[in-house]
């Protein structure tokens, strides 16, 4: 039960506001601290700033500017201090050559937008860092 | 042709030969009877005379004869050649490359934008063989040249063959550079013998380009769409989860018609990006061995809501079957609307039947899966039986009962199945009801990755 209450630390890039917006209200009332960016350069440079506080990271696909989600996953796959932090890539992107693409990096889940809950997400999300810190602090 | 206008004056200087040595002859001859006083020779050389003139009236009349005859010879030669270079010049002319082999596959002839397409001056490209000059591949992979794969059925037997862009071949020119390839081979024939093959070719890149720009416009597009679709979803479950505060059982409904119609909006939105994809040939195909029953199993379950909903019984009736190479996404798709279709075009209380059976295909005695989707509901109306597998297609009897139909389900069945090798067919009666009929080889469908490798969403 103790590790069910922790407060997790989890990055958004998303460029839509409205879906920001929703995001981190649906996310703080699941105990989350949520910090958000717009832009594959954005995320990393924060990224590379909080390393050691942030659990999870939160990606959309089509970002503004340079390079997409995938351009992202590769750079922190590719990153020793980055290579276990869990992704969770939410988009409206269902091609499947895509989450394909995602799943072979290692990307922790896909989920698209369109066809999940906000809520359904979040849970999961938090299931499965609950289990993880479980197996890291048994 | 042209030494016969050569031969024309000189026949003309013949005849006027003939007349004058003739006349002179005959002068010759009248002044020299008229000289004897000998009645015999006088006769003799008068019969000589008469004789004369008549070789020499043939003669004339024989070269005048030969003279109109080589002058029509004349004409008709000019015809053909004028024939020939207005054929030369159409050819030449012809936005499309022309090659015409033999039946040993040498080429035979070979237009000029051939020779631009292949980069290969026809007069060097006419004698060889065609895969030197015309290699033809599949899916880019230049290893198995298909030139004489593909032009084999024109040259065995009457046919003409078509292959299009989204068939996926490519040719390479004598410079290496590959280019997508569009063309038709028709066999050429005289009497009942086949003599050869024309080949019709085109470089299909302008096309590719273009449909590779609407492809991007579909994918952009529905990106577009599906954002606020998810923004508005994401704000009525927020609201009915009570997240912004307590709501009224009649704010509850109200936002229930909401996010109904959002989700609603939202599959639409899915089965047109499905019906561009499908159109675009841009459906990556990924069969894996699946059990047809299980997932028919899932999709049941997935649609129980429905189901009770309207009140359908539903039978199932399985036969042990192996796994089968599929598509299980694609596939879910079919039974997803198949299924659908008979629970929501069914009045309450309504059945709903799906088998599965093992049987034997009749062509080349390989095994195949038969599915059948049996409904007692509204039915289809015979006239509009054969246009139900069209885009945007929906029948008058259940337009008014029904309104959340899109009129796609049924036309992206049929593709999938068509493409998975299978068949699909109905029979239906109006107030009786409908039953779908599938089969599907249970050696299962090819893979097929990404047609154009490009974004697709």
């Amino acid at each position: 039960m103790k590790a069910q209450k922790k407060r997790y630390t989890i990055l958004v890039v998303e460029d839509e506001a409205p879906i920001r917006k929703v995001i981190v209200a649906k996310l703080a009332l699941h105990n989350f601290t949520v910090i958000t960016e717009t832009s594959v350069e954005e995320a990393l440079a924060r990224l590379n700033v909080q390393a050691d506080h942030i659990d999870a990271l939160w990606l959309d696909h089509y970002l503004p500017g340079e390079g997409s989600g995938i351009t992202l996953v590769a750079h922190l796959k590719q990153d020793a201090k980055f290579k276990n932090l869990p992704i969770f890539v939410v988009s409206n992107t269902a091609g499947k050559d895509k989450i394909q693409e995602y799943k072979k990096m290692g990307i922790t889940k896909y989920y698209v937008k369109a066809e999940n809950m906000l809520g359904q997400i979040i849970k999961e999300m938090k299931a499965y860092l609950d289990n993880a810190s479980k197996k890291q602090h048994p | 042709m042209k030494n016969h206008t050569i031969h024309i004056p000189s026949m003309r200087g013949r005849l006027i030969a003939v007349f004058v040595l003739g006349f002179a002859f005959l002068f010759g001859i009248i002044f020299g009877s008229r000289m004897q006083s000998d009645v015999f020779l006088k006769a003799g050389l008068t019969l000589l005379g008469i004789g004369a003139c008549i070789v020499i009236s043939a003669a004339a009349y024989l070269i005048v004869q030969q003279l109109r005859w080589m002058k029509n010879a004349e004409k008709t030669s000019d015809a053909i050649e004028a024939e020939r270079n207005r054929l030369q010049i159409v050819l030449s002319c012809m936005g499309e490359g022309l090659i015409v082999v033999d039946k040993n596959y040498r080429i035979t002839m070979f237009n000029d934008r051939a020779g631009a397409l292949l980069r290969l001056p026809p007069s060097d490209a006419v004698g060889k063989p065609i895969h030197a000059v015309f290699p033809v591949f599949h899916e880019k992979t230049t290893t198995h040249c298909k030139t004489k794969q593909l032009l084999k059925n024109t040259l065995h037997e009457v046919n003409m063959m078509t292959i299009k862009l989204t068939d996926n071949y490519w040719c390479k020119n004598n410079f290496g550079k590959i280019f997508p390839l569009a063309f038709t081979a028709v066999s050429l024939w005289e009497g009942n013998d086949i003599t050869g093959s024309v080949l019709l070719f085109r470089d299909a890149t302008e096309e590719k380009e273009i449909d590779q720009a609407k492809d991007e416009f579909v994918s952009l597009a529905s990106h577009q769409l599906r954002t606020p679709l998810s923004t508005i979803n994401w704000y009525a479950e927020m609201l009915l989860d009570q997240d912004a505060g307590a709501i009224t059982p009649k704010q509850k409904d109200f936002l229930l018609e909401i996010s109904d119609a959002n989700k609603r909006m939202t599959e639409l939105v899915g089965a047109l990006l499905n019906v561009s994809r499908l159109d675009l040939g841009t459906f990556v195909i990924d069969p894996k061995p699946a059990d047809i029953i299980a997932l028919i199993k899932e999709v049941l379950h997935d649609l129980k809501s429905l189901t009770e909903k309207n009140k359908i019984s539903v039978s199932e009736q399985y036969d042990t079957t192996p796994t089968v190479n599929i598509d299980k996404d694609l596939m879910r798709i079919v039974f997803q609307n198949l299924i659908s279709n008979a629970i929501k075009y069914s009045q309450k209380g309504g059945s709903v039947a799906v088998e599965v059976c093992l049987s034997r295909a009749t062509q080349r005695g390989k095994k195949q899966l038969s599915i059948s989707i049996r409904d007692n509901g509204y039915g289809i109306p015979k006239t509009e039986q054969k246009k139900i597998f069209t885009k945007l297609f929906r029948a008058d009897n259940i337009k008014a009962k029904i309104t959340d139909g899109n009129g796609l389900g049924l036309y992206i069945v049929k593709s999938i199945i068509t493409h998975a090798g299978g068949t699909i067919s109905f029979t239906s009666e109006e107030n009786k009801g409908t039953n779908f009929f599938i089969t599907l080889p249970c050696d299962g469908i090819q893979s097929r990755a990404d047609k154009k490798n490009h974004t697709v969403l």
